[in-house]
């Protein structure tokens, strides 16, 4: 054995892999950095004037987009029923808001369906980013702000 | 008075002009190469879909109203559009 040289009962330096978390390239992604830092604003802010859960998903819906889209939100557990979720998907042309049963006495279908209009106009246009941004932002805006919530 | 005999107006021009023009001739033509923000292709209408599926949602904790069971509850409301 060489000077300086140890040995090891488990190889120590494992090849290089992709981190799983952390900062990673975004060229790859379909939305830019600075899109998805106003998405988690615009987000962060609908959860803290309603208290709601808002969620976005952007991706592929399956066959039947509605059931994946409810199947989304029962995914999220206890926070359910409170859930607005925008789902999007670009490559089937579909916009799909599902609410939970909570949240749908403050998210009425109709005020829903205003905000799918903005997100199909916005689409429909390629302005994807704009898209979910101003969805969430309508259908926080239709929920109200909590009243204990309004000085916040 | 030695440093004007040596100096020629050639000489000046090219130190004075040139040089300058040929700096600002660079930083024109850097402005000219397409940057690596513009790599990303723009998504039009119609487009595949080739990303994979990003699912984003808050974290803020959700004020509890007026139904506590409501985990049990399996409506839905929403809405559903194309383009």
């Amino acid at each position: 054995m060489a000077h300086g040289e140890v040995v090891a009962s488990t190889p120590l330096a494992a090849d290089w892999q992709e981190p799983a978390s952390g900062p990673l390239g975004d060229a790859a992604l379909p939305l830019t950095a600075a899109q998805l830092e106003l998405l988690d604003d615009v987000i962060f802010e609908a959860e803290r004037i309603t208290g709601l859960r808002y969620s976005v998903y952007l991706g592929d819906l399956g066959t039947d987009t509605r059931n994946m889209a409810e199947g989304l939100v029962k995914g999220l557990g206890a926070d359910g029923p409170y859930t607005v979720l925008l789902a999007v998907s670009p490559g089937q042309k579909v916009v799909e808001v599902v609410t939970g049963a909570e949240a749908a006495q403050r998210v009425s279908d109709r005020s829903a369906r205003l905000a799918v209009l903005s997100v199909v106009a916005a689409c429909a246009d390629g302005d994807i980013s704009g898209a979910l941004v101003n969805g969430v932002r309508m259908l926080a805006d239709q929920a109200g702000t909590l009243p204990e919530r309004t000085n916040w | 008075m030695g440093y004007f005999l040596r100096v020629n107006i050639l000489e000046t021009i090219l130190i004075y002009v040139v040089i300058p023009a040929a700096i600002f001739g660079v930083a024109a033509l850097l402005t000219l190469v397409p940057g690596r923000a513009k790599s990303r292709p723009k998504y039009h209408s119609g487009d595949s879909w080739d990303y994979p599926a990003h699912w984003w949602s808050g974290d803020n904790p959700v004020a509890v109203g007026s139904i506590p069971d409501a985990s049990n509850d399996v409506t839905f409301g929403g809405a559903r559009g194309t383009w």
